[in-house]
């Protein structure tokens, strides 16, 4: 009799205490407060720099300058940001400032997961449009309001390439190719399978293979949106996309599994001889590459000059965040130019810092500074996973062996689709 | 046995009586009983209950819903997801797939763990070393085994390009995972790898319950040991055979993150899977009422193979022959 009640109570409470634990997750509630003291900060990382180590001494003096507080800081490789970013904020347990592509800023905004930042700009002296560069200011506007501050900008891409093996190939490590048609020659040259290729192109499903090909849409005068219905399929995308097919023919095997720092590595590991990736690879090439490495403007088309495609990531406001008054000192504390300057591996988006940085950090300064005056941004648009879904997909067919013209025409319709989910 | 003591004395002794009854009939002691048994079931039951029936519930209803990202509040579209799914070319690549994944990993997994279930049983050197090694790959996290084929299978540098480059394949650098032909293929056998072991251990335990008179009886009969293995060994091992193969049709339909690290279900989406489709489309895409629609046609293919399973093997004798 005395086991089985024992028995009983220990079971009810096994029970009791199941049902009391189911209940711990859903700590954030849906106010938004002001004057909260703690804040927590997510950035990504994209290179070899140590962005955590270069947010430490930041957090420090943040700290000592406004008593009381505390900042967590964190850094989050790129691959795995998008992810971790969508799952935290709808799962409201998101950070009080988080660092956002810019291609994802009108989808936030459109989700009510970002608050508009106009009133604290308007009072705000630290923090003035007129400062930062015009592409990355642009990128933070959705339907009329600010949503956010630019943390940096920068532009795909530069070529890189393997001096030593243009030499050993017989072709001039001076006078690198400028044309599409030169590029190919060139490449051709520099492959004999399968020890060594001449490309190491990005092509995994991801949005740094879409970046790429905008690049190439760009510098052919071609377009992914016009206005509110897509414009994938015109004949400056097929033809901008066969080069991409043409130039994959000279990469390694497995494109479509090559993600940036696969390709990366393909390059420092002497396997490939021209890169195409970012300027804040450099940071990369410095240690990683044991050869003669140089970067140049990427060919564009015959008697067309290269446009590249703008990126970069901006700070925004969680529109959950208790902390707001907090969050918004941080991102004037970030708009400093000696702490946008120490935090990035991407060019500041301070029109000055930016320049700044650029000199002392890249080689031919100015091909990078040109560049990115010249960019074209990605369609800022709350449909862009999509339409970037659907430019992978056209990728991906591509380097299968699909003609340019049906994965275009394929792509074409999808983007088209999401546009119209919109509405 | 010893035999019963006689008559229990019904007068005089305290307990004398038929036992009290309460007033609706049954016994005391039996519904304290009862107490127990429903007491001791009530934590598995809420732990289903909110593990597994709330999932499912939220599932069934996102998946008549509108919801994404940018439609936070959702919006009631009735069987819409299901007839954007249904017409979409992706959704039945993502099927097929799946298929043929489920299929081809459960037929591979069943020859090798059957044949090394009989090799195991075996007495030969180093025999318990070779037990040991022959579960590592079912131990080693999905996520781990993944990274570690993937270098398997690099096509210029991995060990696979080597072996194949010594042995004079012309095909040695082929990008196995990088191929959409051949894609599907190598993730297959990675998976066939990965799970064997579980349906070794399980047969070498049913093979060695397995009488050792009937497998007598049919030698002295004069069956040769493949007569034996099929007419003997089989049929007295095909209740576990039975379960192990609809827990391994389950566990490999479900599987996630081998895949995921693989190929992520590219090239294109020759190796998407319902799990990996179902992912993406929730967490790249932001669209919870369309993955949710992928999850009820998932788990209603699963339903309805184990439920025909199931009825095949009461037809049949039971489970417990």
């Amino acid at each position: 009799m005395k086991k089985k009640l024992l028995g009983a109570l220990l079971v009810g409470g096994l029970a009791a205490s199941l049902v009391g634990c189911s209940g711990g997750g859903t700590g954030a509630s849906g106010a938004s407060g002001t004057s909260g003291k703690t804040l927590e900060v997510w950035d990504m990382q994209q290179s070899s720099k140590d962005i955590n180590a270069a947010y430490a001494p930041l957090v420090k003096k943040f700290e000592s300058d406004n008593p009381g507080t505390t900042v967590k800081v964190t850094a989050f490789p790129y691959e795995q940001y998008r992810d971790k970013v969508l799952v935290a904020m709808k799962g409201g347990t998101g950070p009080d400032v988080l660092a956002l592509d810019q291609v994802w800023m009108a989808e936030f905004a459109a989700g009510g997961l970002i608050s508009p930042l106009d009133d604290q700009l308007a009072s705000s002296k630290a923090i003035k449009q007129s400062d930062f560069f015009t592409g990355a200011w642009a990128s933070n506007q959705y339907q009329g309001k600010t949503y956010g501050v630019p943390l940096n900008a920068d532009v795909w891409e530069q070529m890189y390439y393997n001096a030593d093996m243009f030499r050993a190939a017989g072709l001039n490590p001076d006078a690198p190719p400028t044309t599409w048609d030169g590029w190919k020659q060139a490449a051709d040259k520099l492959t004999k399978a399968p020890d060594q290729f001449g490309m190491s192109l990005i092509g995994c499903k991801g949005e740094t293979s879409v970046v790429l090909t905008d690049s190439l849409l760009f510098s052919n005068g071609g377009k992914v949106v016009d206005g509110d219905h897509a414009a994938f399929n015109s004949p400056e995308d097929v033809q901008a996309l066969d080069q991409y097919k043409k130039l994959a023919a000279d990469a390694p095997a497995g494109t479509s599994g090559t993600c940036e720092q696969d390709a990366v590595g393909r390059f420092t590991s002497g396997k490939a001889a021209m890169l195409l990736d970012g300027s804040w690879q450099q940071d990369t090439m410095k240690t990683a590459a044991k050869f003669d490495w140089r970067i140049a403007v990427p060919p564009a088309p015959d008697g067309k000059k290269f446009v590249g495609a703008l990126g970069g990531f901006n700070l925004a406001m969680n529109a959950k965040t208790k902390s707001s008054d907090l969050a918004f000192k941080w991102m004037e504390f970030m708009s400093q130019p000696d702490n946008q300057t120490a935090v990035n591996s991407l060019i500041p988006a301070l029109k000055d810092v930016g320049t700044k940085f650029v000199q002392a950090n890249r080689k031919q300064p100015d091909v990078v500074l040109n560049t990115l005056n010249g960019g074209a941004p990605r369609p800022l648009s709350p449909a862009y996973p999509a339409i970037s879904t659907a430019e992978q997909n056209a990728i991906q067919a591509i380097i299968g062996g699909k003609s340019a013209t049906d994965a275009a025409k394929d792509a074409n319709t999808a983007i088209d689709q999401a546009l119209q989910d919109l509405k | 046995m010893t035999a019963q003591p006689t008559t229990v004395h019904r007068t005089g002794s305290p307990h004398s009586g038929p036992p009290r009854r309460t007033r609706r009939g049954a016994p005391a002691y039996k519904r304290r009983e009862l107490l127990l048994q429903i007491l001791c079931v009530a934590p598995p039951c809420l732990l289903l209950l909110a593990l597994v029936g709330y999932p499912l519930v939220q599932t069934l209803y996102l998946s008549v819903m509108k919801s994404t990202l940018i439609q936070r509040v959702p919006t009631f579209t009735g069987l819409g997801n299901f007839v954007k799914i249904f017409t979409s070319s992706s959704f039945w690549t993502v099927a097929a797939n799946s298929v043929i994944w489920t299929a081809s990993v459960v037929v591979l997994q069943f020859v090798l763990g059957m044949g090394a279930a009989l090799i195991l049983n075996r007495r030969f050197f180093g025999r318990g070393l070779l037990r040991a090694a022959v579960v590592i790959p079912w131990v080693m996290p999905g996520v781990i085994a993944g990274a570690l084929w993937k270098l398997i299978y690099e096509p210029y540098l991995g060990p696979l390009a080597q072996i194949l480059g010594l042995v004079g394949v012309p095909a040695q650098n082929a990008a196995w995972l990088g191929n959409a032909s051949t894609a599907l293929f190598a993730v297959i056998v990675v998976g066939a790898w990965k799970g064997f072991p579980l349906s070794a251990v399980m047969y070498t335990a049913a093979y060695q319950n397995v009488p050792e008179e009937l497998r007598e009886a049919a030698r002295l009969d004069g069956a040769n040991s493949w007569q034996v293995f099929r007419t003997v060994v089989l049929p007295s091992m095909a209740p576990t055979i039975r379960s192990t193969l609809v827990l391994t049709t389950v566990w490999t339909f479900n599987y996630f993150d081998l895949v995921y690290v693989l190929t992520n279900g590219g090239p294109g989406n020759s190796t998407e899977i319902f799990p990996t489709a179902i992912y993406r489309i929730a967490f790249e895409q932001v669209n919870y009422g369309v993955s949710s629609a992928y999850g009820v046609v998932s788990i209603a293919v699963l339903g309805v193979f184990t439920f025909l399973y199931l009825r095949q093997l009461n037809k049949s004798g039971s489970l417990n022959r």
